[in-house]
């Protein structure tokens, strides 16, 4: 079942150029991940700023350009320097080895887009370190806000090219990523048998080969619009400039919400001893749930009689019908199985109840007339913190749990994972519950404080305890993480009983990923092989007359504590 | 739903209700369902940890039933909402790609919006008003009258929503976009009105106050300060 | 895969007519949005069916070189030629220089690696192993 584990020669460190020029690309994607989640921690830092400042009315310790520039900079770090290179990162990783891969197709493009996401990021962060201050316009940077007459400085520019480079980064690692998924495969896998999370990130990298050049050429049009000359002239061209970011940006909140729902549909699977329920279904439902989400970008204009808001108004609840497709599916998943809940897999049912709150909230504001209402307040910031904690960062939980043994040998501690659940899920829901409230009641997004008359102070302090909880489950995972490298117990080839071919080599896997791999015949070849087993062993049993004949013990570590 | 006078709160919360109405049921049972199958198909310590759970993996016929009641959930809701945005209650109040002139009867104000302030001109009756940096501006308006804003910005983009109406529109420089809106109840709501587009620095202090008269005293005001 | 392109390209456009004939949807940014997106999808399918690089590649001889200096260095290189937009000339020109080396570097290793596959492939050859259409990486 398992490969045999191959001879490594020689566990010496790598060196620091080994490190920063790898081709591997189980390095490129480990690189892309930790620095993601460098930058979430810097996003994190940023958020605990402002809330901080917003527990209560009156200016507590920050001014309002401080403010601005921080949760201008929050948005942007998270929802482009986090989040995308994050899942960008996990696949690069994890697509060639559930392929059944030796290598990504485009090492060095992949190598590339890493180095121009670092350069990138980095890039938009430095607008700290100049004399007028980091960018401060939204991390949506609406003209004529953005141009050079309302925020001029180095600040802003840095912004522009940062995100241009980082992106194009993102765009790379993608580019690659596909490529591998259309070579790459295992003799036998068909695109059929290919593993749920290797076709969630099909559907993801339609959407960033249709939507990344358009911020592309966005970013270097904004650039010029700030330094060379009117590109976007007032009036209609203000219309243009939010059509065309959110043209992109939509499809974004997409690529960073599908690849997690390949991950938790395998976690569901293997936890609850299950083929996935309804692989084809859900194939062709996430075509479709891409292409609705290409076609909704202008929702996020429905306040400005610019678009036509029925369009954007069906196309947007009409997503929900692939959105319950798979979620029909998890549950199907469930039903009859034999479920084992480790932390993966609590990961991953807190995605599916938090990340439902988010959905769910979003045909609301997907309705023009309840928008109206909604639109750029706490109800929508709310809504998408659902999305973005309970859909992405949950589900990448979800992913790390479920992979760190593969990755590192070891496994991580069950308790403290635990804790690390339960305060992420308690903080998700204090944080964010009350900012319906708020939202429903009147309170703006992006406003530094509040008036005292107002009596918001009360749920804007919950939300504030909220975001320090989730402070404290971050705290958690760290410990856990610094200690399992220490002193984890060391992990094999297949802790959980997984289903998909990285679990048959070993942890970790080799430079070339697989000195032998099992046959393929459907996308869960690893159950397929424990069935057939199964089937064998219980012939064997008959054929031996009785229950008395000696069963062959089930190979299985206990979790770690 | 509507009596055609702008007065949208009312069409608002019908709709709300259902959406929420949807949105909680939903969730309680998908949160139930995952409570009740994790109970219930918990794996039991003396089965073997590895042995492979039995059952279908497949059932199309199932998943494209319900696939077609999520899309008839999805219809109504769709069915709703448009016709909610074509009631006259909306039309009269989003002009723009939802179409409609503003009622003949309606009182007209011009906004003009700039970082960071609002200006108030009342064409018909000559009358201005204008925020200062020390005093935020007041919208005196009539009561149970359609009000037409119409409005602009010299800057960036701004936007005016009045939460107790349920109610926002974007404010763009170089084009001019419109909302109708009614007050149903005397009053007077402090901050009634606020700038919904971020737009810099002072973004989180431009506001306006709203004060509802009487029809009878609303023309004595606009009388008065005509003067 | 050609033809998951090809689908998804049309499922675009199915999404696209249905906005032109029943909601009304006639603005430009929305038309020449949905429309670029079927394009290019359209045109990725056609690569693909034209260069028959739309299936999975089997066997075959790879060389590649465990780390890859020259493309770190392309990438910092390129940042800081995008920064010299900003921050000045010369930056812009370290940036261009820097890439120029990089770029000498690629080439080495692409030559490196010709050489390597060639050696192998005789290799190969000599125990009568069959040696498919070998794939470089690039």
């Amino acid at each position: 079942m398992s490969a045999a584990p191959s001879a490594r020669l020689g566990t010496r460190r790598a060196t620091l150029v080994e490190l920063l020029a790898a081709t591997d690309h189980k390095r490129i994607g480990l690189a892309t991940t930790a620095t993601a989640l460098g930058f979430f921690a810097a996003g994190g830092i940023l958020a605990l700023l402002m809330r901080t400042e917003l527990a209560r009315s009156g200016m507590q310790f920050l001014d309002h350009d401080a403010y601005n520039q921080l949760f201008t900079m929050h948005g942007t770090t998270m929802i482009l320097l986090f989040a995308p290179p994050v899942v960008m990162g996990v696949a690069t990783y994890f697509v060639p080895l559930q392929l059944g891969a030796a290598e990504i197709v485009w090492p060095r493009l992949s190598l590339l887009g890493y180095w121009l996401y670092l350069g990138g990021a980095l890039t938009v962060w430095s607008g700290f370190l100049t004399e007028g201050g980091a960018a401060r316009w939204a991390w949506f940077a609406f003209l004529p806000l953005s141009d050079a007459a309302s925020s001029p400085g180095t600040g802003g520019d840095l912004w522009v090219l940062g995100v241009a480079l980082s992106q194009l980064g993102v765009l790379l690692l993608g580019c690659s990523i596909m490529a591998t998924i259309v070579r790459r495969r295992a003799p036998g896998m068909t695109l059929l048998r290919m593993p749920l999370f290797c076709w969630s990130m099909v559907a993801t990298l339609l959407m960033v080969l249709v939507a990344w050049p358009v911020v592309l050429a966005t970013m270097v049009l904004l650039f010029l619009d700030r330094n060379v000359t009117d590109v976007f002239t007032v009036g209609g061209g203000s219309i243009t400039y939010q059509n065309l970011f959110w043209f992109f940006a939509h499809p974004l909140v997409y690529v960073i919400f599908f690849p997690l729902v390949g991950v938790v549909g395998e976690v569901i699977a293997t936890f609850s001893r299950r083929r996935f329920f309804g692989y084809r279904v859900t194939v062709l439902s996430l075509l479709l749930f891409a292409a609705l989400s290409t076609s909704v970008w202008a929702h996020h204009m429905f306040t400005t009689q610019g678009v036509n808001n029925r369009f954007f108004s069906l196309t947007s609840t009409m997503i929900a019908i692939p959105a319950g497709i798979e979620y029909f599916a998890f549950l199907a998943t469930m039903w009859r199985g034999r479920i084992a809940l480790r932390t993966p897999m609590l990961f991953a049912l807190g995605f599916v109840l938090l990340f439902l709150i988010g959905g769910l909230s979003g045909i609301f504001v997907a309705s023009p007339p309840l928008d109206y209402h909604a639109h750029d307040s706490y109800l929508v910031v709310a809504h998408f913190h659902y999305t973005l904690f309970g859909g992405t960062v949950f589900g990448l939980f979800a992913a790390i749990f479920h992979w760190f043994p593969k990755v590192t040998g070891r496994r991580l501690s069950e308790r403290l994972g635990v804790w690390q659940w339960a305060l992420m899920f308690l903080g998700a829901l204090l944080t964010f519950v009350p900012m319906f409230v708020l939202g429903y009641e009147g309170m703006p997004r992006q406003v530094a404080d509040y008036a005292a008359f107002r009596d918001w102070d009360g749920l804007n302090l919950l939300a504030t305890i909220g975001a320090y909880l989730l402070l404290v489950a971050f705290l958690l995972f760290a410990v856990n993480v610094l200690r399992s490298l220490r002193i984890g117990a060391p992990a094999g080839p297949d802790p959980w009983g997984g289903q998909t071919l990285e679990w048959a080599t070993a942890s970790p896997p080799p430079r070339h990923n697989f000195d032998r791999l099992p046959p393929v015949r459907s996308y869960a070849p690893l159950l397929d092989l424990r069935e057939e087993r199964a089937r064998a062993e219980r012939a064997l049993r008959e054929a031996a007359g009785g229950s008395d004949a000696a069963r062959a013990p089930a190979v299985h570590e206990e979790p770690a504590p | 739903m509507s009596d055609g006078s702008g007065d949208i709160r009312r069409e608002f919360t019908d709709l709300f209700d259902v959406y929420w109405a949807i949105g909680v049921a939903v969730w309680l049972l998908v949160a139930a369902i995952v409570v009740v199958f994790l109970i219930r198909y918990r794996a039991r310590g003396d089965e073997g940890d590895d042995a492979p759970a039995p059952g279908r993996s497949s059932n199309t016929p199932l998943e494209l039933t319900y696939a077609g009641l999520v899309a008839a959930i999805v219809a109504a809701l769709v069915y709703l909402t448009f016709s909610t945005m074509g009631d006259p209650g909306y039309r009269a109040t989003a002009q723009g790609l939802d179409g409609g002139d503003p009622p003949a009867d309606a009182e007209l104000i011009d906004v003009t919006g700039a970082r960071w302030n609002w200006r108030f001109d009342y064409p018909r009756r000559g009358v201005s008003e204008i925020g200062t940096d020390v005093r935020i501006p007041t919208l005196t308006v009539p009561e149970d009258r359609p009000v037409t804003l119409r409005m602009t910005s010299l800057d960036v983009i701004h936007a005016i929503w009045i939460p107790e109406r349920r109610f926002k529109q974007d404010v763009f420089p170089g084009r001019t976009t419109t909302m109708t809106v009614t007050f149903p109840d005397q009053g007077f709501w402090r901050s009634g009105g606020q700038c919904n587009q971020f737009c810099g620095l002072r973004h989180a202090e431009m506001a306006f106050d709203i004060r509802v008269l009487s029809q009878g005293d609303y023309a004595a005001w606009t009388r008065e300060r005509a003067r | 895969m050609t033809r998951v392109f090809l689908g998804w390209g049309a499922l675009m456009a199915a999404i696209m007519l249905v906005g032109l004939l029943f909601v009304g949807l006639d603005d430009p940014d929305s038309l020449a949005l949905l429309g670029g997106t079927v394009a290019v999808m359209a045109a990725i399918a056609a690569v693909l069916a034209l260069t028959g690089w739309g299936g999975a590649l089997r066997g075959g001889l790879r060389a590649l070189p465990d780390i890859s200096p020259p493309t770190a260095l392309l990438g910092v290189a390129v940042v800081l030629a995008a920064l010299g937009a900003e921050l000045g000339l010369w930056l812009a020109l370290i940036g261009g220089g820097l890439a120029l080396l990089a770029i000498g570097g690629l080439a080495r290793e692409a030559r490196a690696q010709r050489r390597a596959l060639a050696r192998a492939r005789e290799a190969a050859a000599a125990h009568g192993a069959l040696a498919d259409r070998p794939e470089e990486a690039p």
